[in-house]
């Protein structure tokens, strides 16, 4: 019987400990998205879920690929965990008064949660996406970051 | 010992409503974060780049893809060649080439069963597979699934070596073919521009993979990175500022800096990216 609750108690652990370390679905499961997307925009697979903390920025860097049209958007799992404000920017090398040149940050769009931005690019460039949760739980919640994608349709002869 | 079992009791429930019948995923964003200020680096899948370049100005040449069939020995050779499969599946399908998927898709399943993804490969895939209808893009969109899947399953059973060699493995593959899809230097200006943006794709794959350096393996191939970040520095470059428009709640992005290939840095690139598949295919 000892030999039978240990080898139950071994097996529970690992089962307890694998469950919390797989809880987020995949973010097309998170993030709800205009069904019409569904049959002109694919998801890329640059996006991401997981876990994040209140007040701890989740930042990606993602490659916008040229003549492509993109839908990005973040979400919670539980929309009543927080809020989150979503970023995309974009790291630029400037000159300061000094003739230092330094990284900063050039802010292209703030949306918040469930909202989308829509974008497209002339040419590959690598953005950042930065996702805050504020307010709400201590505890780390699921968030997806959901990036729809298709080919820019050429307008004009 | 009525204390152990009410313990192993009480935990059941625990795990069983954490352990839903919904497809689930790691806590990619706190795993994948590695030294770069907690930065994760993502790059397209090969599906994804080839969608784009298969409509560029260069020219298809089915007999560059790796033979398929091949049998690789240790996991690193095999998550490399995994990579550089799905690359190969990746491009025959985006030019529309379907029939040599099913010798492709079943190598890919052979080499998954050792790197421990062959859940990827399930009957309801092996099936599409099989019975796709006669419609070249539903294969494509099954490779591209194919990569994204297998993605996650090595994050979710925690294999971020094998990751990143099947990451760069398709990397190099993909350069090697659109090196061969090119008419030559100067004869395929978009395909040039293609092998010049891929410095950003080099990059963000450089730093996902430097989590994982420890592994001489994974170390190995950083270095190999390295140096083609090195030959990329060569390249002819301009400055000026990003456009950011907005019209209709859509945003544009044009301008910024642009990089061009020049005749040496094409021809030191694709003579080293030719060797480092020669070697991962051998």
């Amino acid at each position: 019987m000892k030999k039978f609750v240990k080898i139950i108690s071994v097996f529970t652990l690992f089962f307890t400990v694998n469950s919390l370390m797989a809880q987020c679905p995949v973010p097309e499961k998170i993030v709800k998205y205009n069904p019409k997307d569904k049959s002109s925009f694919g998801v890329c697979s640059q996006s991401k879920s997981g876990a994040l903390k209140s007040g701890e920025p989740y930042e990606m860097a993602f490659i916008a690929q040229g003549t492509t049209d993109f839908k990005i958007s973040a979400a919670l799992q539980d929309p009543t965990a927080g809020t989150l404000v979503v970023e995309l920017y974009e790291m630029v090398t400037e000159k300061d008064a000094q003739g230092n040149y330094k990284k900063v940050k050039n802010v292209i769009a703030s949306v918040a949660q469930d909202e989308v931005i829509e974008l497209t690019t002339d040419k590959t460039r690598k953005l950042m996406i930065s996702v805050t949760l504020e307010g709400g739980s201590t505890k780390p919640q699921c968030i997806g970051v959901l990036i729809l994608d298709k080919k820019t349709t050429k307008i004009g002869l | 010992m009525n204390k152990t079992i009410f313990i192993v009791l009480a935990s059941v429930p625990l795990w069983m409503a954490c352990s839903g019948g919904e497809e689930v995923k790691k806590e990619v964003l706190t795993e994948e974060s590695n030294d770069s200020n907690g930065i994760i680096f993502n790059i397209p899948s090969p599906a994804e780049q080839f969608e784009v370049i298969s409509n560029l100005d260069g020219v298809k040449d089915i007999n560059l893809v790796n033979e398929a069939n091949k049998k690789y020995e240790g996991s690193s050779a095999k998550a490399l060649n995994f990579g550089v499969y799905t690359a190969d599946v990746a491009y025959l399908t985006s030019y529309k080439e379907t029939s040599k998927y099913l010798s492709y898709f079943s190598t890919l399943e052979k080499l998954s069963k050792d790197l421990g993804v062959t859940e990827v490969f399930t009957k309801e895939l092996g099936d599409l597979a099989k019975d796709w209808t006669g419609n070249p893009d539903s294969l494509f969109k099954l490779s591209d699934q194919t990569y994204s899947k297998s993605f996650q399953k090595l994050v979710d059973i925690d294999k971020g070596n094998e990751l990143s060699l099947m990451l760069a493995g398709g990397w190099i593959e993909s350069m090697y073919l659109i090196f061969g899809t090119s008419k030559g230097f100067g004869k395929s200006p978009q395909i040039d521009q293609t092998l010049a943006d891929q410095k950003l794709v080099a990059e963000n794959l450089l730093d996902f993979m430097i989590d994982y350096q420890d592994n001489a393996d994974v170390k190995s191939y950083v270095d190999k990175l390295g140096t083609i970040l090195d030959l990329y520095e060569k390249m002819d470059c301009n400055e000026s500022k990003t456009k950011v428009e907005k019209s209709n709640g859509k945003i544009s992005l044009s301008g910024g800096d642009v990089c061009s290939l020049n005749k040496e840095t094409f021809e030191a690139l694709k003579s080293e990216i030719t060797k480092y598949r020669n070697e991962i295919i051998k």
